[in-house]
């Protein structure tokens, strides 16, 4: 305690000197520009340290990494609630409700505010955005035309592929989620060719030429089949203090897998801890940790927004017989969180979660269950 | 009274020096697309000449010139504010959208306040614009989907739907049904994914069966089976309200009927392949007949040929009826030799089965040896004729 006066003090001084460093840029590595950023589509949203925003285009397989000078910490900023947020923003960008798609939503962990990628407009019109909704409710636009930002392709080697008659190639992979974690940014995705599993990951800031590493995941079903799939959703948390990923497969496995793994080989086997069930999509994934324990908070396209206590995941081996009901872990759904189609964690204790309301859609917060 | 008070300040506005008529202020759509800007044109030169319109904030623009959706009341439209000689505009953030009302308002009143006119004005002027929607005519169809063939394994993975032109994106799966024979919808056939799988210029759409419901072991398959059960009639139904890149539906509806056979379990073997190469100095095709369908997309990219010297043919590929054969047209006549057709083994069968891999291994059985690298490489011997 007694030695936070002086540090204060020199810091004040070196502020006062310094005013630029004070507003120094985040690191966007060597490759970075400033300028309009040409995205062509606004999907999964990540944030990485200071500010950095992670957009993922999926329409041209890039992933763009955003200075947005959103740095001023807002530790106790209040809850952030707002009443048909679709309607608002379609407001502001001069169309109707049916006009705006909202793609996801992330929380700037400095800022606490809310950003929302979308598309505005549909066909021959439709057009990237990037909405940001302050606590206070204020909603505004982030500026891709002059920004400092840096980009990576996705695309892995000029393939001869089918061609269009305009010579392009009609394959896209197309990116599913995103995650920053300790200078690796982890991209799935999803190719409109090939069913398969792939998890990307590029070293942060971007380095000028390589694409990352890129690696197979399978995972088995009961003990039996082993499969690949798409992954839709993950996170990542440590077991100890090995970090994993937990990743939901399109077809509803929760799988998990270390970090470390991925790092050794191109291609890896999961253990499926969990099945999330017939008829369902996952959505998003949060972790969390309350009373000493870690859980995931998973939203779904069907089954509401599913709790999990991630220290008997760790328990659980792998699913290794046919289990007629519950498969795997168990899992406690929260049906009164009904309606949850986008889901980041706000602060310690609270998510942000986008869901179906009288007015359309809304922004709320909510205390982590 | 009022109107009175209103005309003397719109006289002191729009004319400080030359007169200029109170009826030449208008709020208009200046130019289009992205360049469009709202705009109140017909103000005093003098005005629009204040050096203190550069230093307005946007709120501060907003109290006297806004732009709204449907209702003033609704929220103002986003975007960037300026003044040059030919008035005050609104570059909204996005362009102004055909079918949309907009209203604008313009305060004179509390422009003359901010910029120095301490007149006391209260006429506001709004207008309201409908940018016209021309329904562009219906011109767009179903070219062609694939599998081509009508016998599909009842694990069917993939479906490619290719369109004449590009298509609107977002809310496929709306216009995109599976019908048994009944003419009933089956439900949640396919994998309705949030990031929709078209190419790059939204001609082709992938369609991914459910893989939860094809997958042996998952609760999907276990519980409600696959959608398409061997030995029933299916079709494929595109709704023809379906719009297109510019909004006009399909000139119409499209079924593509086809019946389910039992599951493919098997990887496409390539030793069962039968080629049948070009004469020497020809332009002829070099014809491979495969042992099963092929994924009509893969066909383009995982089979290449490579010379002698291992360097791939430049040509162009054709992929044949019921994506049985693959032709192969060399940009130059055959130089007579021996080619190499390589086989990447991500290709694969209507069944997601790679040829180096099922789309799901039965580990409990010895498992299958994947193809070595010589069983990847067919030999072709071109002769002179």
């Amino acid at each position: 305690m007694k030695m936070r006066a002086p540090v204060t003090a020199i810091l004040s001084l070196l502020l006062l000197c310094a005013p630029i460093a004070y507003a120094a840029n985040a690191d966007l590595g060597s490759a970075a520009k400033t300028g309009a950023a040409e995205l062509e589509s606004a999907g999964p949203l990540a944030f990485g340290p200071d500010g950095i925003l992670f957009v993922g285009d999926t329409k041209a397989a890039a992933i763009y990494a955003i200075d947005t000078g959103d740095r001023k910490g807002a530790t106790k900023a209040g809850a952030l609630n707002l009443e048909g947020v679709t309607a608002k923003l379609a407001a502001l960008a001069g169309t109707t409700e049916d006009g705006i798609r909202i793609n996801d939503l992330a929380v700037n962990p400095l800022s606490k505010k809310a950003y929302l990628s979308a598309s505005r407009g549909q066909g021959d019109n439709a057009r990237p955005a990037i909405f940001t909704v302050s606590p206070n409710g204020d909603i505004d636009l982030l500026s891709l035309s002059k920004v400092r930002y840096a980009r990576a392709t996705l695309t892995d080697v000029p393939d001869h592929s089918a061609k269009d008659r305009r010579d392009r190639s009609l394959r896209v992979e197309s990116i599913t989620d995103l995650a920053y974690v300790d200078g690796q940014l982890l991209v799935t995705g999803l190719s409109n060719e090939e069913f398969s599993s792939r998890l990307r990951s590029l070293e942060f800031p971007f380095q000028q030429i390589a694409p990352g590493t890129t690696i197979e995941i399978y995972h088995g079903s009961h003990g039996r089949w082993e499969t690949n799939a798409p992954i839709r959703a993950f996170a990542t948390y440590d077991i100890g203090t090995a970090p994993h990923v937990l990743a939901a497969y399109t077809c509803t496995p929760l799988v998990k897998f270390s970090l470390e793994e991925l790092a050794m080989a191109d291609r890896v086997t999961g253990t499926t801890v969990a099945e999330l069930g017939n008829r369902n999509r996952p959505l998003d994934m949060v972790v969390y940790t309350q009373g000493g324990r870690d859980y995931l908070l998973t939203s779904n396209s069907a089954r509401g927004v599913m709790k999990i206590d991630l220290a008997e995941a760790e328990k659980t081996a792998a699913i290794t017989d046919r289990v007629p009901d519950k498969a795997g872990l168990a899992y406690e759904t929260l049906t009164d969180l009904e309606g949850v189609v986008q889901l980041d964690r706000y602060d310690k204790d609270h998510a942000l979660i986008l869901i179906a309301g009288d007015s359309g859609q809304d922004l709320r917060t909510i205390p982590l269950p | 009274m009022e109107a009175r008070r209103a005309t003397a300040a719109f006289a002191l506005l729009c004319s400080a020096t030359a007169a200029v008529a109170e009826a030449e202020v208008r709020l208009e759509l200046v130019g289009g697309g992205d360049e469009a800007s709202f705009a109140v044109v017909g103000l005093a030169p003098a005005l629009l000449e204040a050096t203190s319109l550069g230093s307005l904030s946007t709120r501060e623009w907003q109290s006297f010139f806004s732009v709204h959706v449907d209702r003033v009341e609704s929220p103002a439209l986003l975007g960037d504010y300026s003044a040059d000689s030919t008035g005050l505009h609104l570059r909204p953030a996005f362009p102004p959208e055909p079918g949309v009302r907009y209203q604008l308002v313009f305060e004179p009143g509390i422009l003359a306040d901010l910029v120095g006119h301490p007149q006391e004005v209260d006429r506001r002027l709004t207008r309201e614009l409908l940018i016209p929607f021309d329904a562009p005519q219906s011109t767009t169809v179903v070219e062609m989907i694939y599998p081509s063939t009508d016998l599909l394994p009842e694990n069917l993975l993939k479906m490619y739907l290719h369109f004449s032109a590009p298509m609107s994106q977002g809310d496929s799966y709306r216009y995109i049904s599976i019908l048994d024979s009944q003419g009933e919808v089956e439900e949640l056939s396919f994998l309705e994914l949030e990031e929709e799988l078209w190419d790059p210029r939204g001609r082709r759409l992938t369609l991914l069966f459910d893989p939860g419901r094809l997958k042996r072991g998952l609760r999907p398959h276990r519980d409600i089976g696959p959608a398409l059960e061997s030995g029933f009639d299916f079709a494929l139904r595109i709704d023809p309200s379906w719009p297109d890149a510019r909004g006009a539906p399909l000139v119409a509806e499209y079924q593509k009927r086809f019946r389910a056979r039992p599951p493919d379990r098997k990887s496409p073997d390539p030793k069962r392949w039968r080629v049948e190469p070009p004469s020497g100095h020809s332009f002829e095709a070099l014809t491979v007949h495969l042992d099963e369908p092929l994924d009509h997309a893969l066909l383009h990219r995982h089979l290449t040929l490579e010379d002698a010297g291992g360097k791939i043919v430049d040509g162009r590929i054709e992929v044949g009826e019921e994506e049985r054969s693959w032709r192969f047209f060399a940009k130059k006549a055959w130089t007579p030799g021996r080619y190499q057709l390589r086989v990447n083994p991500r290709l694969e069968d209507l069944a997601g089965n790679r040829v180096s891999r099922l789309f799901e291994v039965d580990l409990t059985e010895v498992p299958t040896v994947a193809p070595s690298a010589a069983e990847l490489s067919i030999e072709v011997v071109i002769v002179a004729p």
